[in-house]
């Protein structure tokens, strides 16, 4: 059973489980629904003016009041974060006094904000929680994300922290000056992920990044990892994501737009004899995450993919099959990738706009889909958006990003 | 007694500015890094010293690096190599010809001009 009545409290004005007695979890045989209905953001900041607990809460606290939930009724808990540890999920909860029936740490990198969201709903249907919090953040500046990197797995220490190896810009730049060669991808194709998604910034006031980006600026910028040059790569800050997923009984109650989670799918080591992302893993599942959803790739009202780099937009692109292997390019010269356009891309603005908060990256695709579906992105609303996907990639070890996670998410009202 | 390290052939190998690399005792696979066992069967491992001879899978030139000790050798040029002993690895490339570096070209194992505590390459003739 996920819920003893012990942790809920009397308070009778709470959304709880007061109200919903005891069917919430039910006996055995019942099949519960889980809906995610609340998300949240901390403040991002470029210079870290708040330690990292300061943006979990930050970010619990304004997801939990957007649903009218209160602390007490959540008894499950999912953390992604790099520089918590020795913290986790079990010592957050002490932190903020949570009892937990159900906790999940994201080890996923970048994957894990999917991947943590996908199995809080496997939690609620199986009735080990009720109300899930999802949380995934970070206080890192560009320094101390770089020193991170040295350490990040035990292959990156041992085998490219010794070749001053420029951190994951520098294998990034492989799989992009490897992409080129086969394909012809072009500087200017890339470009436009990087540039559309800052216009989409323009319209988000949690972006950091405030300024226009032309096609100009992104070829001239200063070259980082050639070919990679300075607009190709996120900035690491500091930030935190909130995502709410709750019993179907709960989430009537929320009165908040129902979302479901239609299908999720990961796949991690896809590629054991690669050394780079390409393929980057996602064509694993591709096909049975959309077979899951029921849905086709053009019945998508936006897409929020992992942009740690524009190149691995491209790959993304063809490895969940919007386009064959190596048409990228030309696919993002012919695309419109705004809001009101073919196939809106990372629409609040992504990684490459808002600032990358370390974990929190791989969750403010899930955060930006959640707020998109409930109608509630103000000026970069996607017109009656109903159902979209949010994909994750991280862990990068020994040249490649070792996990990848993809999740179709659509309105259930 | 310390415990033995899996990598520290490897590890000595780079030091010398050999390549020293492992073979699957059961089905000759390469891995390439150091491994407790073959990915591929999950038989032991033995190690050869390889020929330090392959050819450029991909390249970068990395114009900055976050690592103080490093600075130095900048520009770094990054490289995956395709081993002609059947593994891949990534490594840097030395020497002044290294910003020369292109997709195809053949390298070697660098005996000058090293700076890593790992095996490091050289553009060929």
């Amino acid at each position: 059973m996920g819920h003893d009545g012990d942790g809920v409290g009397g308070n009778a004005a709470t959304i709880g489980a007061r109200e919903l007695g005891n069917v919430v979890c039910g006996g055995a045989g019942s099949v519960s629904e889980a809906r995610i209905v609340s998300y949240a953001s901390s403040p991002y900041e470029k210079e870290p003016e708040h330690e990292l607990l300061w943006h979990l809460w930050t970010a619990a606290q304004r997801c939990l009041e957007r649903a009218g939930i209160e602390k007490r009724d959540v008894n499950g808990l999912a953390l992604t974060s790099f520089s918590y540890p020795p913290g986790n999920v079990v010592t957050l909860a002490e932190h903020f006094g949570m009892r937990l029936t159900w906790g999940e740490q994201g080890v996923f990198g970048g994957a894990s904000g999917v991947v943590t969201v996908g199995r809080a709903v496997d939690a609620i249907r199986a009735g080990r929680a009720r109300c899930v919090l999802c949380l995934a953040g970070d206080v890192f500046t560009v320094a101390s994300h770089d020193s991170m990197l040295d350490s990040f797995t035990p292959a990156m220490g041992d085998y490219l922290a010794p070749h001053g190896f420029g951190g994951a810009n520098g294998l990034f730049a492989l799989v992009e000056q490897r992409h080129r060669a086969l394909y012809g991808t072009t500087r200017e194709q890339l470009g436009r992920v990087a540039v559309t998604q800052r216009e989409h910034a323009l319209l988000n006031p949690g972006a950091l990044f405030q300024t226009p980006l032309t096609l100009e600026d992104y070829l001239a910028a200063r070259p980082i990892a050639e070919p990679l040059r300075l607009f190709d790569c996120v900035m690491p800050c500091s930030g935190a994501e909130a995502v709410l997923v709750v019993h179907e009984d709960l989430a009537a109650a929320t009165r908040r737009p129902p979302l479901e989670l239609r299908a999720m799918r990961e796949a991690h080591n896809a590629h054991p004899e690669l050394l780079m992302s390409l393929p980057g893993g996602f064509e694993q599942y591709a096909n049975e995450l959309f077979a899951d959803a029921r849905l086709g790739r053009g019945d998508l009202d936006f897409v929020q993919l992992y942009d740690d780099y524009p190149i691995m937009v491209a790959v993304q692109l063809e490895c969940s099959g919007f386009c064959e292997e190596g048409t990228s390019g030309a696919y993002l010269e012919a695309t419109d990738l705004s809001i009101h356009g073919d196939l809106p891309l990372n629409t609040g603005g992504g990684q490459l706009s808002c600032g990358q908060s370390g974990a929190g990256g791989g969750m403010i695709g899930v955060v930006e889909a959640v707020q998109q579906l409930q109608h509630e992105a103000g000026a970069r609303q996607v017109a009656d958006a109903r159902c979209g996907l949010v994909s994750g990639f991280g862990l990068v070890s020994y040249g490649k990003g070792l996990c990848t996670a993809g999740a179709i998410l659509a309105r259930a009202d | 007694m310390p415990v033995p390290d899996h990598a520290a052939r490897f590890q000595e190998g780079g030091a010398e500015g050999r390549l020293l690399l492992q073979r699957c005792v059961s089905c000759a696979h390469v891995p390439g890094l150091p491994r407790i066992a073959c990915p591929r069967c999950f038989g032991p491992l033995g190690w050869f010293e390889a020929p330090g001879t392959g050819r450029i899978v991909s390249c970068a030139i990395l114009r900055r690096t976050h690592n103080e000790q490093f600075e130095r050798h900048l520009p770094i040029v990054l490289a995956l190599v395709r081993l002609d002993a059947g593994a891949e690895l990534i490594s840097t490339l030395v020497g002044p010809d290294r910003l020369e570096a292109a997709i195809g070209r053949p390298v070697d194992v660098a005996r000058e001009d090293r700076w890593s505590t790992l095996v490091q390459f050289r553009l060929a003739d």
